[in-house]
């Protein structure tokens, strides 16, 4: 079950540990993109630097953008869970690119 | 006007969204916007409409399929939005491209949305298979039964 985060704390487990390559400001909410080496991999919305809580209806989302399960989010946002196990997370779940025709991934 | 739709609620939907907007209230229901103008009162039409609009009122949860984008590009294949009330916000969602924004109003809910779906359409567009996961692969192929890339 997803827990009560403050958006501050998970823009910032966001940030710190997914590390979106490219990051849009121009919307309400910032928007990050994530990449794997050089394979784009997953799209993150980014919550306000703010400190209310956010629901878990919203979480879901964030969670799922991540492609982390509710209790690798909770592990996520609480620092159970580093940058690299995160990213080690996305490498076991096929995140890798589409190999080319000389099998070069 | 008819007395057998909530022409009220009809009001706000249509002014909270786009023109080209085609307005799904069922899955086998489409509605133009143009139509909007041709329900006459005690009709067949009125009164399926007039219950449809009820459920999703009470409900929240509806759909749109956006035939265009904001800047007037045509869409090959409309583009469905799941339209729902979250608490006190709107949250409209793409489920196939893993879309969602929630907002005040449903107005801004779509506006955000489309604004992704662009956005995304950029990050992929491109790309070649060897440059994307294997999500977004699959946004990529969604995107270009959407759009002509």
């Amino acid at each position: 079950m997803l827990r009560d985060f403050r958006e501050k704390d998970i823009r910032k487990a966001i940030i710190d540990k997914a590390k979106p390559r490219k990051i849009s400001k121009n919307s309400p909410h910032w928007k990050g993109k994530i990449y794997v080496g050089e394979v784009f991999v997953a799209k993150v919305k980014i919550p306000n630097d703010h400190p209310r809580i956010m629901r878990s209806s919203k979480l879901r989302f964030i969670a799922r953008d991540l492609q982390l399960t509710e209790d690798q989010f909770n592990a996520f946002v609480e620092c159970r869970l580093s940058g690299t196990e995160y990213y080690g997370i996305l490498n076991a779940k096929g995140t890798q690119g589409k190999p080319d025709s000389e099998g070069r991934a | 006007m008819t007395a057998q739709v909530n022409w009220a609620t009809t009001k706000e939907w249509v002014e909270a969204t786009h023109d080209q907007l085609v307005f799904a209230y069922a899955p086998s229901i489409l509605l133009q916007q143009s139509d909007l103008t041709h329900v006459t009162v005690g009709s067949e039409l009125a009164i399926v409409w007039s219950s449809l609009l009820r459920e999703a009122a009470t409900s929240g949860r509806h759909t749109v399929s956006v035939k265009s984008l904001p800047s007037g590009e045509l869409l090959l294949m409309p583009l469905v939005i799941e339209l729902a009330k979250e608490n006190d916000e709107c949250l409209a969602e793409v489920s196939e491209l893993e879309l969602y924004a929630f907002a005040e109003t449903e107005k801004d809910a779509i506006a955000e949305i489309l604004e992704d779906f662009d956005d995304l359409r950029r990050e992929v567009a491109g790309k070649d298979e060897t440059q994307l996961g294997e999500k977004a692969r699959d946004w990529k192929r969604i995107i270009q039964s959407h759009i002509a890339q």
